[in-house]
């Protein structure tokens, strides 16, 4: 069990006036812009590919939507260069936003984009079963990454990184 | 009006603007309202598709969002209690501040009131700035190689100073470095016998900027106990986890490294090899040992470390050529990773300096906060530091032979005193002196207890007393609530060069006096 679900020590400054210069970025307008660019970008390309469906279009949208999110947000831990003498080593991204607040604006718009980008896709691929299940799972793992519940939480020893804090 | 399943957008907002009469502003408004909400209903209807599990968990996943959407922001980690008005008005009332500056005890006030002012240099010979102008014999100052009063360096000095100005006015980053400094790195580096060397422009911060500048959180200290304050505060700032061996105790050391290396085998991945450092000093501040160099390497190999050796008070001073730990015992400077030195003791200029492997010492070019965020040396030191470390080239015997014969009489002289208990290595300049326990014992009346600062008023009184017989000491001062392990109060004798053997003769004998003047009081 306890290899199944462990909590990660963190030595993260949760001062409210500290500033992540790692994760700051993602509370600025242009990357909330981007987030919205990257969706179109992606149902565009998918949608120029000759063998593409409106259905294969849209699941892959969503899919690759949401693995972005997953790499980018909950998939790496650390900084990659040094912040505050390695203090943020052990969080991902979505962990070391806004100093470990929850329900912040960005973090808001961050978890409703996938779940907006996949009922488009349900719509779009008229509702059939099996891409159903699959855009579903592709959603229900970025969102269940971000519940506050699951702050420094990790499974199955994956990004455990380093616990050993004097 | 066109029926929902029928009709495509543009034909309903044709039909919509049609029935329209004005074809106002607020018309196209409404329209576009009418068509925004028809096109939900037209989804939302489209949706159903008789799968009410479905439908089901699209509606679950909307109510999510507005779940989220409406909920407060909150902070996991400090949950901070709400205070009214009223509370916190009597809060504010109750508190009384401390002040700025603390009060002074009755010692510290005396000790600050007592407090030795030099008038000129505080070479072999001083004098008060109070009261009487008699020379007194300086044994408090770091002037091993008796360079601070050497009149061709000042000569040297002063033409110096007249070339290159004062101050280097700037990090050596920015425009702060200059030949000399160039100069003296590469004599540094010859001298030790190392790859490179990197100057810092002072000795107490050197070791702050380079154990931070390697050792990071989540790398691995291990540490002699009794080193001085400036190598805990560096361990303290790397924010490594750090692990702590009797002092000079190699048996206690293994067990330390065993330790540690098995802590770290059932580790996978990125954290299964962290930097692992032996921190330790050459000739210790705080009790004039030696460590034993070859043990240590030989450990490091064994066990797989790094060894940072600050030999702040060992350059100059120690070994054949005056190079330091390495050359005392014939060992390989380059089997030491990092090996910090000072130019303010022996060598008589100010500024410290760091001896590597080129890449390490290239590092900290840009790493070494001491190096990127302070001014460089001023010329003239760098310069004095040259001169110093050339005449102990062309001249070794001349400056360690009678340094080590002056700190061994002395020793041994000291060591004859009833009541005394003297702390150094034999051929360490640098001792400390301290009542034996039995004497204290002796000098409190029955039931009375000592404290720490009653051993500290017993030494003042002796240095006072040595004072008047034309000796000046001092004892060795700490910040008591930040060293890890505050050492026994004591005496700290510096021996120089320049002593002749009349002086030490003289010291000890006053020495000799204020104990016995001191310890026959009874307290």
């Amino acid at each position: 069990m306890s290899t199944f679900v462990q909590r990660v020590a963190s030595a993260a400054n949760l001062n409210e006036h500290s500033v992540n210069p790692n994760s700051h970025w993602v509370n600025l307008k242009g990357s909330w812009t981007t987030n919205i660019v990257l969706i179109i970008v992606f149902r565009l390309v998918f949608g120029v590919l000759p063998w593409s469906t409106p259905e294969l279009c849209w699941t892959l949208t969503n899919l690759s939507y949401c693995l972005f999110q997953y790499i980018m947000f909950h998939g790496i831990i650390g900084t990659p260069f040094e912040v505050n003498q390695g203090a943020y080593d052990n969080l991902t991204l979505w962990e070391q936003m806004d100093n470990g607040e929850q329900y912040t604006p960005t973090k808001k718009f961050l978890t409703v984009v996938p779940i907006v980008v996949f009922l488009l896709s349900t719509h779009y691929t008229y509702y059939d079963v099996p891409t159903f299940i699959i855009n579903f799972t592709a959603v229900l793992i970025v969102l269940i990454a971000k519940l506050p519940a699951f702050h420094r939480v990790r499974f199955f020893g994956i990004n455990m990184g380093q616990n050993d804090y004097n | 009006m066109a029926s929902f399943s029928a009709a495509s957008p543009p034909d309903l907002l044709l039909a919509a603007t049609l029935e329209d009469d004005d074809g106002s502003q607020r018309g196209l408004l409404r329209t576009a309202w009418d068509f925004s909400f028809r096109m939900v209903l037209r989804y939302i209807k489209n949706s159903y598709k008789d799968d009410p599990f479905r439908t089901f968990l699209e509606v679950c996943l909307i109510g999510f969002i507005i779940w989220y959407m409406t909920k407060q922001k909150y902070n996991i980690g400090n949950n901070e209690i709400e205070l009214s008005e009223k509370e916190i008005d009597e809060l504010v009332d109750d508190w009384k501040p401390e002040p700025l500056v603390p009060e002074l005890t009755d010692f510290e006030r005396e000790t600050l009131d007592k407090a030795a002012l030099l008038d000129g240099p505080n070479g072999t010979k001083v004098r008060l700035a109070s009261g009487n102008s008699k020379a007194l014999l300086n044994f408090a100052s770091y002037n091993f190689l008796g360079f601070i009063d050497n009149p061709d360096f000042e000569k040297r000095a002063i033409e110096t100073l007249r070339k290159y100005g004062v101050g280097s006015c700037g990090p050596p980053g920015f425009y702060g470095t200059l030949d000399v400094h160039m100069e003296l790195e590469k004599h540094l580096a010859a001298f030790v016998g190392h790859s490179a060397a990197i100057l810092y422009s002072q000795a107490f911060t050197t070791i702050l900027s380079v154990i931070p500048c390697f050792s990071k959180r989540g790398d691995i200290i291990v540490a002699d106990e009794a080193v001085n304050f400036s190598l805990q505060q560096a361990i303290a700032l790397s924010r490594s986890k750090v692990y702590w061996y009797k002092h000079n105790d190699m048996a206690d050391l293994e067990r330390v490294l065993q330790d540690v290396n098995k802590q770290l085998t059932g580790r996978r991945g990125k954290n299964a090899l962290p930097r692992k450092f032996i921190v330790t000093e050459g000739l210790f501040h705080n009790t004039g040992d030696i460590s034993p160099l070859k043990d240590l390497v030989e450990l490091k190999h064994r066990y797989k470390f790094r060894i940072i050796l600050d030999e702040s008070l060992s350059f100059g001073v120690l070994g054949k050529r005056g190079a330091g730990l390495t050359d005392h015992f014939n060992v390989d400077p380059h089997e030491v990773d990092l090996l910090i030195g000072a130019l303010s003791y022996a060598i008589g200029a100010s500024g410290g300096f760091c001896c590597a492997d080129k890449d390490l010492v290239e590092h900290q070019r840009l790493s070494g906060l001491g190096y990127c965020f302070s001014a460089s040396m001023p010329g003239i030191l760098a310069v004095a530091a040259s001169d110093a470390i050339r005449a102990l080239e062309s001249n070794p015997e001349g400056h360690f032979a009678s340094m080590r014969e002056n700190a061994s009489l002395l020793q041994s002289l000291l060591k004859r005193i009833p009541g005394l208990q003297v702390e150094g290595a034999l051929e360490s300049p640098l001792m400390h002196i301290r009542l034996t326990p039995e004497t204290l014992v002796r000098m409190k009346r029955s039931g009375g207890a000592w404290t720490k600062t009653d051993i500290d008023r017993v030494l003042a009184e002796l240095v006072e007393e040595a004072q008047k017989d034309g000796v000046f000491l001092t004892r060795a001062m700490y910040v008591d609530e930040h060293e890890r392990l505050l050492p026994n109060s004591s005496i700290r004798l510096c021996v120089s060069c320049s002593h002749t053997r009349k002086d030490i003769e003289k010291c000890a004998h006053a020495i000799k006096n204020a104990v016995s003047r001191v310890t026959s009081k009874k307290r």
